[in-house]
């Protein structure tokens, strides 16, 4: 059970200037949580629209769970397990109050009508968000940015999906917002939600994923394991790329002579392997 | 669903009709349509046909994409010509199909004025196809300024049309990006009977309209914060002048014109 591409090729129009997918093939495991990078018009949102059928490959196969995107009977049942965070989410709310947004979804996908309120609530709460009745009954327009976009969120949830495909849910968010909806995110995925996110900072995407995909002019440069990635500074340098702070710091210590051995990406990791660090039985560099 | 959307029908051949000024374009261009109610024999129909195509020849947008763009309209035309070849009545029979008699008069005006309805189109399109629509709407502006000491406010008019066709390609994106959200979250916009695919208009309209406000009132504060004030005293980035190309082709106007009167006088 996993996302495959094989073989993938999509083009916007016979003036492109190079194919917004190139002969993409890779596989993602349920469960992971990959993170997308790569510079803008690379392809990545591209990508993430194949994911859940909204775009179908000009040539190649995506297969969701052994579901063919392609194949249009399959579409309901793919709609369902993928849920598409599109960039700024909160752009498409809609209804008069933020219930009637969240039970959208549901409603469509057939959720019965006595369930509605159930599952909104559950929707809510997987997002640190207390349904109380003031704001179920409220307008979503009326609430902060942030909120609106947990009330997104919740709307795309509510479908239950198993998996998760974000494209840049992170943008336009100040920096605790963007911290509280990363640790969101990291929560459904340890609820067992598969997330390929998109993101263009290699900092938050190091804290949450666990495998990267490197996209650059339409083709997949590479996809492994977030910490064989990042040790790969120069590679990545090649694509105008960045590799995150935390992992600069291991580098430039390692060229100053210090070794922290393991190689680190997060602050935290690098914070614990300095304090772990011993220079001739003293603690501490 | 797939929304592409041109603005207006500016084909850009870089030609000498291209270059014109605006203003004479749209003046000469009404001044055309008058001339063709006048045009009531074959000679002088065949003589406004002429200009018309030398105007498309110069112009150099081919030929097919003056036919795609009047398209919309061929029904229309065609509609009408009918009613008047089955309806206009007088003169000889020229054929008896049942109920239907086609005479010479109904036979006459189905030329004349299928040909003056097509001749005012490809007069309106000509102008669309090589105007681009800031310029047009500059023209409007200045042809409109004399009217500001009445009251009429004309700048503000010319600023609202250019503002609304700049945003014309922003919103069929973001109409594109939010019928891709919502089908997402399972709205299906492609089966489901009629009332099923009204109602799913709201959650496309909504949010097209939230986003429209967003735009507003960005723009709002981004010509604020440029001090933006409005119509006097400002001056333009591209102004209209008209130069001796613009001359020349009213002296050519001019020469028609007569040519005209003189064939509709003599013959
Ligand atoms: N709607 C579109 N029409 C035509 N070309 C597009 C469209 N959307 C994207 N492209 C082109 O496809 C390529 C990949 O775009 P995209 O997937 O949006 O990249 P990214 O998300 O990495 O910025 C770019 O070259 C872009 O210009
Ligand atoms: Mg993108």
């Amino acid at each position: 059970m996993s996302i495959v591409f094989d073989q993938v090729s999509y083009t916007y129009g016979p003036n492109a200037p190079y194919q917004a997918l190139n002969q993409v093939s890779c596989t993602i495991e349920l469960g992971s949580f990959s993170g997308i990078i790569g510079h803008t018009g690379s392809g990545k949102s591209t990508f993430l629209e194949h994911i859940n059928g909204l775009k179908t490959p000009s040539s190649g196969k995506v297969l969701i769970n052994g579901l063919d995107t392609s194949n249009k009977e399959d579409k309901k049942d793919i709609r369902k397990l993928v849920g598409f965070v599109a960039q700024n989410p909160e752009h498409q709310l809609f209804a008069e109050t933020v219930f009637d947004d969240i039970a959208f979804g549901p409603l469509h996908t057939g959720a019965k009508e006595e369930e509605l309120t159930s599952i909104v609530e559950k929707s809510l709460r997987r997002l640190e968000v207390e349904p109380t009745a003031e704001l179920l009954a409220s307008s979503p327009f009326d609430l902060s940015g942030g909120q609106q976009r947990r009330i997104a969120l919740a709307g795309i949830l509510a479908m239950e999906p198993q998996i998760l495909a974000m494209d840049e849910p992170l943008a336009g968010l100040d920096p605790q917002g963007r911290q509280q909806v990363l640790k969101l995110c990291q929560k459904l995925n340890n609820e067992g939600i598969t997330i390929v996110m998109i993101s263009h900072s290699m900092d938050e995407i190091a804290e949450v994923a666990d495998h990267i995909i490197v996209m650059n002019k339409g083709e997949l440069i590479e996809h492994g394991r977030v910490e064989k990635i990042f040790s790969e500074p120069e590679k990545l340098k090649r694509l105008g790329l960045d590799i995150p702070e935390a992992s600069k710091y291991y580098f430039e210590l390692k060229k100053r002579g210090v070794d922290l051995g393991d190689f680190v990406y997060t602050l935290d990791q690098l914070a614990d392997a300095i304090a772990a660090y011993k220079v001739g039985g003293v603690d501490g560099i | 669903m797939a929304f592409k959307v041109t603005i207006g029908q500016f084909y850009n051949t870089k030609s000498i009709i291209h270059k014109l000024d605006p203003r004479i374009k749209i003046l000469v261009s009404f001044a055309f349509m008058v001339l063709v109610f006048f045009a009531d024999s074959i000679v002088l129909n065949v003589y406004i046909a002429l200009a018309l195509l030398a105007l498309i020849y110069l112009s150099k947008v081919p030929l097919k994409v003056v036919l795609k763009a009047i398209r919309p309209v061929f029904f229309f035309l065609v509609l009408a010509g009918l009613m008047n070849l089955f309806f206009v009545q007088g003169g000889n029979v020229l054929a008896n199909l049942g109920p239907i008699t086609i005479s010479e008069a109904g036979l006459n005006a189905f030329f004349i004025y299928t040909f003056r309805f097509l001749f005012l189109v490809v007069a309106g399109t000509l102008v669309a196809l090589t105007t681009n629509p800031i310029q047009l709407t500059d023209a409007l502006e200045s042809m409109l300024s004399p009217l500001q000491k009445l009251g009429l406010p004309a700048h503000e008019l010319s600023m609202m049309l250019s503002i609304a066709l700049r945003f014309i390609p922003t919103f069929s994106k973001e109409a594109e990006r939010i019928i891709k959200a919502q089908s997402s979250r399972g709205a299906d916009f492609e089966s489901g009977n009629l009332i099923e695919r009204v109602k799913l208009f709201i959650p496309i309209i909504v949010p097209l309209f939230a986003s429209s406000m967003r735009h507003a009132d960005n723009l709002a504060n981004a010509m604020d914060a440029r001090c933006y004030t409005g119509g006097e005293g400002r001056t333009h980035y591209r102004e209209l002048a008209i130069d001796k190309r613009d001359i020349t082709a009213l002296i050519i106007c001019a020469i028609y014109l007569l040519v005209f009167i003189a064939l509709k006088i003599y013959l």
